[in-house]
């Protein structure tokens, strides 16, 4: 569960997040919102490279607002980043290997069994020993997921992971962030810009327009949302066409 | 084609360090063997100063960092290790494990406050650190049995430290360093592809993705900085042994400077960048005053080369040679070997009876023509890029079709086609003249007579290659199903 109460972010002249307060509760979360609303810097909130001039963030109970961004993978938070980090000079192992070096596992062979269950999940052990640099895009995000299940988290944020992607690739990976759960336990907190992404993945959505909350609430009701609806038109013609 | 290439495991660290060890073996068993006296001691620096230069590519490979101070690292550790020395009279191995200490805790009091530094501020910061370092010394001047805390003498005779018991001669002494410098770049290699080196693999893709999987950044680059610190103080300790004392003129800033200039030129990713540009800074020079040319007209030529670097990329000359190699097969190498070992017994055999030069000559041509028969490619693809990808497309496209028209007239004329044979000749042309001016200046070999033996040679592997090819053919394709292509994987 993330408790985020009355979050203020202030950059100079600029406050993309204005007293935001919310809670989400549901095993996948989505998040939307029009591109400079604000999405990437709240999660940059939850992983402590933004402080907030104001409020507090409680994730699973810890609370995190004082924690060093370096120890909040320690309360189980991962993310992925809007541009994958995956290193190109590394095999697909080793990209995840290094996530499991610094993730406390009793032994080596706990480590080397959890990240080939990762890639496995992800469905692309066929690719263990391929440099990063020479795997696809699609596969580069599918990558990154893998490392976010590395180590019992409790909380997977994921930015934008179907940037790029092409439509089956994109159900492909729909079907992986809806078995996240249930793989590792942990909570899924899923950006993204298309809304048939999270349509297909959550049961709870959250509408950030420029700092604001527009909308929460069970995905459809707040996709069906008069005030949303609105502000996306475009998107959700889209949307109507493939139903 | 790109779609079913083969993806090989970057082996355990035991096996990525396997081409390290066999090639510091040989180097350590044969280099003495080759070389004369004044070329041996100068390979022994060049050892020393790989070690360094190898220090500079780990923390710029390997974590971005420019750091200028690597040279002046040497010297403090070649400072300690003559000051401990000669205050305590202990062992060598004992001044040189001091001098590696105290330039490691140095360097990471470099590293410190240059941990929130990027870029050209690190780099400014490490200059001034070196430029510091070189003002001191300027003062202080190196240990040399003197009185007082500086151990300086200041009026007689400056004395020597002994190098250790078991490496007095010049011959031992220089395998007593590759085998130090072999043992540092073995460990950099090691840690490369071990936990160490996948942690410096995340920071240098982005510090804030290291940090949100919980990544110290401040220990990992502290540790990068205090294990190059001491690298390069264990080389400075391995130049004072070879000297027996150390010059205040030895670590001046502008080498520092140069080094790391040499280093992208070499390249930073590969530990063969590290030799390449030791041998740059030191046995070019050298091999230019042996001919009575300006050791400083290298620095023009490094200036040229470091462009060339910066506009080709990143990976510098190593890197370069390492994409070569990605093209050639195992086999490629071992029958390579086999008939260049046979032609260099032959001609060695020959040369020696008619006295042109000694068996070891010979074989060092043999040697050094094979180096470069691939290493001349790649170098001549990076001169070109110089002048812009569109003019390597052209040469590329003219070579293509000389090679075919010259493929169609062999047809014409019966002959089994070959379609590198333009290159090849280029190549050898090239391999030639260059080769027989090395063996000229370094063996005092006659340059017509070198250049006969290495034409000869080539020539005798064309004939050799003719006449069994049928039997070399499934020999061939045998190894390649066994061992598909050996350096698909470098850094
Ligand atoms: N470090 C920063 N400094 C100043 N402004 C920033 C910074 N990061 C983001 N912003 C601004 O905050 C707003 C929200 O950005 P962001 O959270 O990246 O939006 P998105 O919803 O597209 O992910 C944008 O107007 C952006 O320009
Ligand atoms: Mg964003």
């Amino acid at each position: 569960m993330i408790e985020i109460k009355d979050i203020t972010v202030q950059f100079g002249g600029v406050r993309p997040i204005d007293s935001l307060s919310v809670t989400l509760d549901a095993p996948i979360v989505g998040l939307i919102g029009p591109n400079g609303a604000g999405k990437t810097t709240l999660l940059n909130v939850l992983s402590g490279f933004v402080t907030p001039v104001q409020g507090s963030v409680t994730v699973a109970g810890s609370e995190l607002t004082k924690v060093a961004p370096h120890s909040r993978a320690k309360h189980g938070l991962r993310r992925t980043f809007q541009t994958d980090q995956i290193a190109d000079d590394l095999t697909l192992w080793q990209n995840v290997e290094a996530i499991a070096d610094h993730a406390h596992f009793e032994s080596s062979a706990q480590a080397e069994e959890a990240v080939a269950k990762a890639i496995d999940y992800v469905g692309l052990s066929h690719r263990i020993h391929r440099l990063g640099g020479a795997l696809s895009t699609a596969e580069r995000h599918l990558a990154e997921i893998a490392k976010a299940l590395i180590g019992d988290p409790s909380l997977v944020m994921l930015d934008e992971p179907g940037a790029g992607m092409s439509e089956s690739e994109s159900k492909l990976l729909a079907q992986i962030i809806r078995g996240i759960p249930a793989f590792c336990g942990a909570q899924v907190f899923l950006i993204d810009h298309d809304v048939a992404l999270i349509d297909a993945c959550c049961e709870q959505t959250m509408v950030l327009d420029f700092g604001r909350l527009l909308a929460k609430g069970p995905t459809s009701e707040v996709l069906n949302d008069a005030e949303v609806r609105k502000a996306y038109l475009g998107e959700f013609d889209e949307l109507e066409e493939v139903a | 084609m790109a779609k079913d290439r083969q993806d090989i495991p970057l082996g355990t660290p035991l096996q990525r360090v396997t081409p390290l060890i066999i090639t510091f073996c040989i180097i350590a068993i044969v280099g003495p063997w080759l070389l004369s006296a004044y070329w041996l001691n100068t390979f022994t620096t060049v050892a020393c100063l790989t070690l360094v230069s190898a220090t500079v590519a780990l923390l710029y490979g390997q974590l971005g960092m420019v750091s200028l101070t690597q040279f002046a690292l040497a010297g403090v550790g070649g400072w300690v290790c003559l000051r401990v020395i000669h205050g305590w009279g202990v062992p060598f191995e004992i001044g040189l494990i001091a001098g590696a200490c105290a330039a490691g805790l140095f360097g990471l009091l470099v590293g410190l406050p240059a941990l929130r530094m990027r870029g050209l501020y690190l780099a400014l910061l490490t200059l001034l650190v070196a430029a510091a370092f070189q003002v001191v010394v300027n003062v202080i001047g190196f240990p040399d049995g003197g009185e007082g805390w500086t151990g300086k003498v200041v009026n007689g005779q400056r004395a020597m430290i002994d190098r250790p018991l078991a490496a007095s001669s010049d011959v031992a002494y220089f395998r007593y360093a590759v085998i130090w410098m072999a043992a540092g770049l073995i460990w950099i290699e090691w840690q490369k592809v071990s936990r160490l080196g996948r942690a410096w693999a995340l920071i240098r893709k982005s510090e804030a993705a290291a940090i949100s999987v919980g990544v110290s950044v401040v220990k990992y680059k502290a540790t990068a900085f205090a294990v190059s610190g001491a690298l390069a103080g264990l080389a400075g300790g391995l130049i004072a042994g070879l000297n027996g004392q150390l010059d205040n003129t030895g670590f001046h800033t502008s080498q520092s400077i140069l080094l790391y200039a040499l280093v992208v030129v070499g390249g930073a990713y590969h530990w063969v960048g590290a030799v390449i540009a030791a041998l740059l800074i030191r046995a070019l020079p050298a091999l230019l005053n042996d001919h009575g040319v300006d050791g400083n007209l290298a620095n023009v030529f490094f200036g040229f080369a470091l462009l060339v670097s910066l506009i080709q990329g990143r990976t510098g000359i190593a890197g370069k040679l390492a994409d070569f190699y990605k093209f050639v097969r195992m086999s490629r190498i071992v029958e390579g070997s086999v008939s260049w070992g046979l032609i260099a017994i032959l001609l060695g055999v020959i040369a020696y009876a008619l006295s042109w030069t000694s068996f070891a000559g010979a074989f060092f041509i043999s040697l050094i023509a094979l180096l470069f028969r691939m290493a001349i490619p790649g170098v001549l693809w990076m001169l070109l890029g110089f002048f812009g990808k569109r003019t390597q497309d052209h040469a590329e496209a003219l070579e293509a079709k000389l090679s075919l028209r010259l493929v169609k007239i062999m047809k014409a004329m019966g002959l089994r086609p070959d379609h590198r044979l333009f290159k090849r000749t280029l190549n050898w042309l090239f391999i030639g003249i260059f080769v027989a001016w090395v063996a000229w200046g370094v063996f005092g070999l006659a340059y017509l007579s070198a250049l006969a033996i290495i034409w000869g040679a080539l020539g005798l592997k064309v004939l050799w290659e003719v006449s069994l090819y049928t039997y070399v053919l499934p020999w061939r394709s045998q190894i390649d199903a066994r061992y598909p292509k050996p350096f698909a994987n470098y850094r």
